[in-house]
């Protein structure tokens, strides 16, 4: 237990607290497109209701970022410093590591919530119940956990250039066709289509259902769990697949 | 005197090619092994095999006669260096002590790295020499019984590579066993007691460096001459030839004789040294001979 603990309170200090670069970067986008529609265009954005909506929708686009760009650069940067192969040679077991990852990465969204929402908060006054701001803050970094298993699916791939690419094609579309930049109904019937089986949309509907205090979509909510479980499979398999060959 | 590695039967294809073809050897505790071949031999292969980071397609190999791999019981100095960001001296040496059983004390790992002064300094920020130097402190740290050591001192000078093998020896008399994988040839003839050359994905000798030099027979001389090459070349004892720079390297399995042919050129011969064959020279008569 005592290695576990070690482990994550050293990663903790390596990915989060002496690693500002990632924590703003994971930030500075959602908050310069907040603060572009919300202060530099506010014909968009007319009321509160959409100001508090928007603000989540970056939220959720932070933590996708953080879930994909981070996780998969860490994983693949760990590889490449040779700290993956200095671990597979000890006794720490590897599904430990890839768990306390998770909690990190965890953290990393939460942290990254806290930062987007509070600044959203402050730069528009905006004003809601505390229990709805609590019940996000717990809720969503819960239902992007699919995301972080993203992240760590592609880093499976083991060469940082693929990595890096699959990240940047998988980050950037999803973030559109799920609704996070602009509503879907802007973009046409085939990738609204598209849009309304991705992770990152039935995270931001079932955000919604709790922001609005509407009943929760199970559509959404059972679209979440089976990417879960996918997600689970397919690393399981990625894993058999890569301890077998060279 | 357990054996603290036997390797069986080991195969390994990559893409239908051999890569590892009936490989079989045991260790014994307390010895110093060195593997030895020419790049592409499959030595990195058998070692990611015996450590357990690829499967092998048959055979099997065990650590200590035990059924069950414990890593607790290997250290394996990996050929490149961890190099982690945004993490200290101090703290890579704590969180690897933390992943064994029966860790050696952070004090001995430290002196092990010569990196006292250094605790606090961001481990990716040292040179190569004290990267190689914590690597091998890491290595050590769950005070395993058997040592892999790969191209250990590559990056390290003069001075640190004297010390690394004297502690090595220290630690050999401890008990602890090593394979060893190398291009510094002649650092292995000094540490290592056995050589198990790998060639042609099969294993081509087993042995000492004696029952080596006795299996081939040869011996060099040596000398310096302005003659040319060809003048050596057809003397029946000769073997084989080999110059550069005027410096002449003749390989005989019949000293006496040679010696006998080479006195009407004596007065044209410098530096005329006999000797036992070195690792170098015998590895390639040992390929030679499979050829």
């Amino acid at each position: 237990m005592t290695n576990f603990l070690y482990q994550l309170e050293i990663d903790f200090k390596r990915i989060i607290l002496r690693n500002p670069a990632f924590f703003m970067f994971d930030l500075a986008m959602p908050l310069t497109f907040y603060l572009l529609f919300t202060k530099a265009l506010p014909q968009y954005s007319n009321t509160m209701q959409w100001k508090v909506d928007y603000l989540v929708s970056m939220a959720i686009y932070g933590i996708l970022l953080g879930s994909i760009m981070t996780v998969a650069h860490t994983l693949s940067s760990d590889i490449d410093r040779k700290f993956t192969l200095f671990i597979d040679l000890s006794p720490f077991p590897k599904l430990m590591y890839y768990i306390e990852m998770i909690i990190i990465f965890e953290v990393l969204n939460l942290l990254c919530l806290i930062g987007i929402g509070l600044a959203g908060i402050l730069v528009n006054n905006l004003i809601l119940p505390t229990k709805v701001w609590i019940l996000l803050l717990i809720l969503i970094p819960i239902m992007s956990l699919p995301l972080v298993l993203l992240g760590i699916l592609i880093s499976s791939f083991k060469d940082s250039n693929v990595i890096n690419a699959l990240a940047n094609i998988l980050v950037f579309p999803m973030a559109i066709c799920s609704g996070l930049w602009w509503p879907l109904s802007v973009l046409p019937q085939w990738l609204q289509k598209i849009g309304k089986v991705t992770p990152t949309y039935y995270i931001s509907n079932l955000s919604n259902n709790i922001l609005h205090g509407n009943s929760i979509n199970y559509n959404s909510l059972v679209g979440l769990i089976i990417w879960f479980v996918v997600l689970v499979l397919a690393l399981g398999i990625s894993y058999i697949f890569t301890s077998k060959k060279d | 005197m357990t054996t603290a590695l036997e390797v069986k039967n080991i195969n390994k294809k990559y893409k239908n090619k051999v890569v590892l073809n009936d490989i079989n050897f045991s260790i014994q505790s307390g010895e110093i092994v060195a593997l030895i071949g020419k790049n592409g031999a499959g030595k990195s292969t058998l070692i990611n095999i015996i450590t357990k980071l690829i499967q092998q397609d048959s055979g099997q190999s065990k650590i200590f006669e035990k059924e069950k791999f414990d890593r607790n019981l290997i250290g394996v100095m990996m050929q490149e260096n961890i190099s982690l960001d945004r993490i200290t001296v101090k703290e890579i040496i704590k969180l690897t002590r933390t992943y064994y059983r029966n860790p050696v004390s952070y004090q001995a790992i430290l002196a092990l790295s010569e990196l006292q002064n250094y605790i606090n300094h961001p481990m990716d920020k040292l040179s190569g020499g004290q990267k190689r130097k914590l690597q091998f402190a890491l290595t050590l740290a769950g005070n395993p019984d058997l040592i892999f050591l790969d191209e250990p001192t590559v990056g390290m000078d003069a001075e640190s590579r004297t010390k690394f093998w004297e502690r090595i020896d220290e630690l050999k008399k401890q008990g602890k066993t090593f394979l060893i994988t190398s291009h510094y040839l002649e650092e292995l003839e000094k540490v290592a007691n056995r050589f198990i050359f790998l060639h042609n994905q099969r294993i081509i000798f087993d042995g000492s460096l004696a029952e080596m030099g006795k299996q081939l027979k040869k011996v060099q001389v040596t000398f310096n001459s302005e003659l040319i090459k060809d003048i050596f070349n057809k003397l029946p004892a000769v073997l084989r030839v080999s110059e550069l720079n005027h410096h002449y390297t003749l390989i005989t399995s019949d000293v006496n004789s040679l010696i006998t042919q080479l006195v009407p050129y004596l007065s044209a011969i410098d530096n005329l040294e006999i000797r036992q064959q070195n690792l170098d020279t015998l590895m390639d008569s040992l390929i030679r001979n499979e050829e």
